[in-house]
């Protein structure tokens, strides 16, 4: 399995992959130095941080799961090496299982920068605007625990992009999916059932509701699993003709 | 009973009402270049995705080296290197690190990389981006790549496509020196006769999914009638002393007389003829003994001379 990961990581050199994956930090920074530098920001560091946190669960996470599962799909369909690759002595709920970490561990990352990119840019817009304070202070902790539910809660969403990403060559369907997705979700944000749509529940980790963002969390995480597992055991055992 | 490196039983394979493999058997001995032969959309490629486990036939098997592919799935593959369709790589990465990718998936040592390169002669190419490389580079790139398994086996899917003539004669040159080199035994795909031909010591003749022949060209022409092509003029005589000379079925066209009697048909018996003929105060422009190529042994076991290439 860790041959079949490192094979995984490896195709990533060089790809869009990586270039998407660098654009949610880079702009959070970029719009976060701004917004706080012209004085219209949050000016406390909570609501700061959960302000940043609310424009990744809401947008950029599922954007980002739309670009990230679609372009490493592409990396197999694009130059046809499903076959090649499927055809080698490996199990191939090895191959797939790599494809999911690499994912996984991709959207890690990108939450992690996207965190680290709403911190640096609040101390960069300070710098920029002598006359801003931000009372309290940044707590790791609090960033932590909800970039990491969030993490959890968009498992399911996740899934969802990466199974119609594989699935089909064109990437017109797994990016069809995920902008109507997004759009449902920007259109039933405050929907009571809003909970139960993958695509509003990492949003919902920010839900002030007792035990809603707890819910999410849970049915995301869970489902996020199942989805996976089945989609590596269907892919594991259909044709690649 | 014969020992194969590959086999297909029996193998079925319906999309649908379509039947695109029709209980196709085949069998490759140990050591042959095996040249798999048909028509474009005769199933040669679908065949061969079976053979790797990509598709799953309805019925019949697959054995691979005495493995059976459906429950040994791993074991069989293990030695098998392929190059289905066209030489499918990732074009972001160099053609080191394309190979690199396959060793690690595969569990193959490091020096395998250097050796696969030698032996297609690519070292010089390989630090380069494929994205980069010509249809022949990827092709060479594509063969070093099913070779780091160091394979019993190398399964080419028409590896001359696209390719222009000094590439399809560096290839074919690549393709006939790889059983000595390396030991694999080799089954390519191809629906050019003449490229088969020339390198092939078996082959497979597959028509809208059923296998028409199977076994060595040296069989394939046996099941070929001889023909005497004969010229002379005039055209009444020389068909008199034919007829005279006991050739059945002999066909006129003009001056021109085509004779496939298998039994008479012997280079003694052409020379009698050619005697005759000149006794006879024929004038003889044309006297010879064809044998079968591969390309009208296809044709006429087809008998779809506009299928073929």
């Amino acid at each position: 399995m860790t041959n079949a990961l490192i094979a995984e990581a490896l195709k990533l050199r060089r790809s869009l992959v990586l270039l998407v994956a660098a654009t949610p930090p880079v702009m959070v920074f970029a719009l976060g130095v701004l917004i706080v530098a012209s004085g219209n920001g949050p000016e406390e560091w909570t609501m700061q941080t959960m302000a940043g946190s609310a424009i990744w669960a809401f947008f950029l996470l599922p954007m980002s799961v739309i670009g990230i599962t679609a372009l490493i799909a592409q990396l197999e369909h694009g130059p046809n090496t499903w076959s090649h690759t499927l055809a080698l002595p490996v199990p191939r709920w090895q191959v797939f299982g790599a494809k999911v970490l690499v994912t996984l561990g991709l959207m890690a990352v990108m939450s992690f920068a996207v965190a680290a990119a709403g911190w640096a840019s609040v101390h960069v817009g300070l710098q920029l605007s002598d006359d801003l304070e931000m009372a309290g202070q940044f707590d790791p902790g609090l960033a932590f625990r909800l970039y990491g539910k969030m993490f959890i809660a968009g498992l399911l969403v996740m899934a969802i992009q990466w199974t119609m990403a594989m699935r089909f060559r064109s990437f017109a369907a797994p990016v069809s999916i995920g902008i109507g997705g997004t759009f449902v979700a920007v259109a039933a944000t405050s929907a009571e059932q809003g909970l139960y749509f993958p695509w509003l529940m990492p949003v919902n980790v920010l839900a002030s509701e007792g035990g809603r963002g707890d819910l999410a969390v849970m049915m995301g995480g869970i489902g996020g699993l199942i989805v996976f597992t089945l989609a590596i055991v269907w892919m594991s055992r259909r044709d690649w003709g | 009973m014969t020992e194969t490196v590959l086999s297909l039983q029996g193998v079925t394979l319906r999309y649908g009402k379509l039947t695109a493999l029709d209980s196709v058997d085949l069998a490759i001995p140990p050591g042959a270049i095996y040249g798999f032969l048909g028509p474009n959309g005769a199933g040669k490629t679908t065949a061969i995705r079976c053979a790797m486990g990509l598709l799953t036939p309805q019925s019949g098997r697959v054995e691979i080296g005495g493995h059976d592919l459906k429950r040994n799935r791993r074991q069989a593959l293990a030695s098998v290197g392929a190059v289905i369709e066209t030489p499918a790589l990732f074009p972001n990465l160099t053609g080191r690190e394309n190979l690199d990718v396959t060793r690690r998936l595969i569990g193959a040592r490091p020096a395998q990389i250097d050796k696969a390169l030698e032996l297609v002669d690519m070292r010089d190419a390989a630090k380069r981006r494929v994205g980069h490389y010509s249809l022949g580079m990827k092709q060479r790139m594509g063969l070093a790549r099913a070779l780091l398994a160091e394979p019993r086996l190398l399964i080419l899917d028409e590896p001359t496509n696209g390719l222009d003539p000094a590439g399809i004669r560096d290839m074919r040159a690549l393709i006939r020196d790889l059983p000595t080199r390396t030991g694999a035994t080799i089954f390519m795909s191809s629906h050019l006769l003449s490229e088969v031909e020339q390198i092939a010591t078996h082959v497979g003749l597959l028509q809208h999914g059923r296998v028409l022949f199977d076994g060595s060209l040296d069989e394939l022409s046996r099941q070929q009638t001889p023909r005497l092509i004969v010229e002379a003029s005039p055209a009444d005589t020389a068909a008199a002393v034919i007829a005279e000379a006991g050739f059945a079925n002999a066909i006129r066209e003009d001056d021109r007389f085509i004779l496939a009697d298998a039994d008479a048909l012997t280079p003694e018996r052409a020379a009698a003829l050619n005697a005759a003929l000149h006794a006879a105060g024929c004038a003889v422009s044309e006297l010879r003994l064809e044998r079968a190529d591969l390309e009208t042994t296809f044709m006429t076991l087809t008998a779809q001379p506009e299928d073929a290439a």
